[in-house]
């Protein structure tokens, strides 16, 4: 008989998320996501001006703050087909790459590591010793010591003997899918408080440029409002860009010698993982860290694959191309919105419509969006997939570099089909973080070339024409392709629409019925036991899913932090 | 060895977190404002805007040897009823089972901080019920006019801290006039 398991809510950060599974002998099949999407955003800006869009759209989540000031920038300046200075651009984007690679590494170690890794048997099973040869053996960094290990045990058994388990109350110890042996379990959880310090570092560099964090300070439409003046200590000196240097530098070895390691190793004890998850097979990304002032030139690029063949990339080569403005659409069919509608995003509107019973069909409240009217999957995963058949060197090199060290492990040779599963996403996630690093160290030389050069140009004043401008901004972010669109009438806005990755990605059902991406990628998975279905969680993280509603208030009558119901 | 930041010997950390454009969410954001505009914080103070306080706080949590955090709560009272707890009352895996349900919020990286030895030793939550949540940016009329009660209380906690950090910890500007109104800023 089969059974339904409703998980809720999945997400780790921000927001709500709830998924439905019907399991059948130990497999889904058949899976429903809904979210609680924050459709505000349009209500807020509209009859805004332009220029302040960015300030109030990088408040929409807590997570995700600086790519949505990018996104907003960059709708007005692609509306009025405003040209950006070459330095902003450099400054921009290696803002871009230090969130990017912030975020995922929070996201593999503190959000979906222990999924995977078994923080008890981390501390009680495992011997440190042995943990440390067997991580100097497959990796040079150089804080894989004895000691190291030795002082993550004691601490986490410190931690589990003290009954206040904080961040690890919700792991699922002891659970018959967790496979790594106890010395993996132990370098996987050395390196969780490691990368604490160095999404830290990297940090450091977005609120070196942009002012401050969590919400950056230094965009405008038309530029940045960082003055470049190499002798006033006030502005970005060349003293600031060498500390943004060595902060890069120190991040570039963990990323290279701790994180890519570690998810080749747990894929390697993984397999399985590497074919279930698979999604819809349609892979959307967007070019990304425009080098010059059109948009016409980008240090990574991003296209669309059509099921799942890397070989029917259409790349998407500037911000003038039509391909993606045109070929967008979301759809409300199954989403508490008024009507039955597939629209263009300039043309659409947001109404809710909610009826408790659901008698009229719709379950959730994020819209289903598509592309050339079919899902998308976006995503490191669709990003990798898009530079790899690009033949982006990058790409390709640490690509390979991946496959290999994970068949050396496993001891069975690794083909580019794994990537397109749950475990495969975490091995994108980590590929495109080294080559967002290059291509943020790419930046960093730019910007150092081209101050040099006595170019110290940040920023063009913007122009409203009256009548109406469309304009869309895109951007490939740490969970994938957001845009922003955005229509202009006589200087202010008369509508705006986020298209967030996590709409792709959690969508409800489409236009014709079509599951989305986690409704898709579940099916086929195995459920070993419904009353800790850890494994639809394993599926759905692989996603890192962020839901930008972000209501946080302190409650302090108690909720519960996950809810599973068996019913 | 794991480097730790030391935090400064009597630095003081005020961190307002809230969602800005949910209405009387973002309270605590508001009252940042209110304070940079209003207000001169002593060389040891900090004051920070941390929205909706993920991750991103932590290196602001920790460099502080007394952090202050204003929030609303969610309690069924009346709306601009402050309520403030203090040490013990907001102490680990119990407030984590009680938090929102995003999980890396503000008291998720406080148990990351906790865990690597870094939590800042004194911690307090300064907090309001609010009225509305409804999409949009401003207070209701009823919390806004608590933001001076909240640094009131906020001065008075700070009174009580020993001398060397807790003196002139937070001083209202003289001239008052010169500054720029608080309202206009999110409003223009």
């Amino acid at each position: 008989m089969s059974k339904r398991i409703i998980v809720d809510p999945i997400t780790r950060i921000e927001g709500h998320l709830k998924i439905e599974c019907e399991v059948d002998q130990g497999k889904i099949v058949d899976a429903w996501s809904t979210g609680t999407m924050w459709r505000g955003i349009e209500t807020i800006l509209k009859g805004r001006d332009p220029r302040e869009a960015w300030l109030i759209a990088q408040r929409i989540c807590g997570v995700c703050t600086t790519v949505h000031a990018m996104a907003s920038v960059r709708a007005v300046e692609h509306a009025l087909r405003l040209q950006i200075p070459v330095n902003a651009q450099y400054i921009r984007n290696m803002i871009v790459g230090a969130h990017c690679l912030a975020d995922n590494i929070i996201h593999f170690y503190i959000l979906s590591a222990v999924d995977w890794v078994d923080i008890a048997s981390a501390a009680l099973k495992a011997d440190a010793k042995k943990a440390s040869q067997l991580a100097q053996k497959l990796s040079p960094w150089k804080r894989n010591s004895h000691q190291e290990f030795k002082q993550t045990q004691d601490r986490l058994k410190t931690l589990l003997t003290s009954g206040q388990q904080g961040v690890f109350a919700s792991g699922y110890w002891g659970h018959p899918a967790m496979k790594l042996p106890p010395e993996v379990n132990l370098i996987a959880a050395s390196h969780y408080f490691q990368a604490l310090e160095y999404q830290r570092k990297i940090n450091k560099v977005v609120t070196i440029l942009g002012s401050k964090t969590p919400h950056i300070q230094n965009l405008a439409v038309g530029g940045v409002a960082n003055p470049i003046n190499l002798d006033s200590p006030a502005t970005l000196t060349m003293e600031r860009l060498f500390y943004i240097k060595t902060l890069m530098d120190e991040v570039h070895d963990f990323i290279h010698q701790a994180y890519m390691v570690d998810v080749a190793a747990i894929a390697a004890f993984y397999p399985e993982w590497c074919s279930y998850g698979k999604g819809i097979g349609n892979y959307l990304s967007v070019p990304e860290m425009p080098m010059d002032e059109q948009g016409t030139s980008f240090a990574m690029p991003g296209g669309y694959i059509k099921e799942g063949d890397p070989g029917s990339l259409r790349r998407i080569n500037t911000y003038l191309d039509p391909f993606f403005e045109e070929n967008v659409k979301e759809c409300v069919k199954n989403s508490h919105y008024a009507g039955d509608w597939t629209r263009h995003p300039y043309v659409e509107e947001t109404k809710p419509k909610f009826s408790i019973d659901n008698e009229d069909g719709k379950y959730s409240w994020v819209k289903a969006p598509s592309f050339i009217n079919e899902p998308a999957e976006v995503g490191p995963l669709a990003s990798v997939l898009a530079m790899y058949a690009a033949r982006h060197k990058p790409a390709v090199t640490y690509t390979n570099r991946m496959l290999e060290t994970i068949g050396s492990i496993s001891g069975s040779e690794q083909n580019l089909d794994i990537l397109q599963s749950t475990m495969g996403r975490h091995l994108a996630r980590s590929i495109r973080a080294a080559v967002v690093h290059d291509a943020m160290k790419l930046q960093w030389h730019a910007l150092v070339d081209n101050i040099d050069s006595g170019d110290y140009d940040t920023f063009n004043p913007p122009e409203f024409p009256s009548g109406e401008q469309r304009g869309v901004g895109i951007h490939e972010a740490p969970r994938g392709t957001l845009s922003h669109w955005i229509v202009i009438e006589n200087g202010t806005i008369r509508n705006y629409q986020a298209v967030v990755p996590s709409t792709w990605l959690a969508a409800p059902r489409g236009t014709n019925d079509e599951p989305g991406a986690y409704e898709t990628s579940l099916v086929g998975n195995p459920v070993a036991d419904p009353e800790r279905p850890l494994e639809i969680l394993r599926t759905v993280h692989s996603f890192d899913p962020c839901m930008a509603c972000a209501v946080h208030m302190l409650d302090p009558k108690g909720t519960e932090l996950s809810r599973v119901r068996v019913v | 060895m794991l480097q730790h930041h030391r935090c400064e010997q009597d630095s003081i950390g005020i961190l307002g977190v809230g969602n800005l454009l949910l209405g009387d969410e973002g309270f605590g954001v508001h009252c940042i404002r209110y304070m940079e505009e209003h207000f001169s914080p002593g060389t040891n103070v900090q004051i920070m805007d941390g929205g909706t306080a993920g991750i991103m706080t932590a290196s602001f949590i920790e460099r502080h040897q007394y952090l202050f955090i204003i929030d609303t709560v969610a309690l069924d009272e009346e709306p601009g009823t402050i309520h403030l707890f203090a040490g013990d009352a907001i102490h680990g895996a119990d407030l984590q089972s009680s938090m929102s349900p995003h999980q890396i919020g503000l008291i998720e990286v406080l148990e990351l901080c906790r865990m690597t030895g870094q939590a800042p030793e004194h911690l307090e939550f300064l907090t309001i019920v609010p009225e509305t949540l409804a999409a949009g940016i401003g207070l209701s009329p009823c919390l806004q006019e608590k933001v001076d009660d909240m640094i009131d209380l906020l001065q008075k906690r700070l009174s009580l801290l020993p001398e060397g950090a807790g003196k002139n910890a937070l001083r209202r500007k003289r001239d008052r006039d010169t500054c720029a109104c608080y309202q206009n800023m999110m409003d223009s």
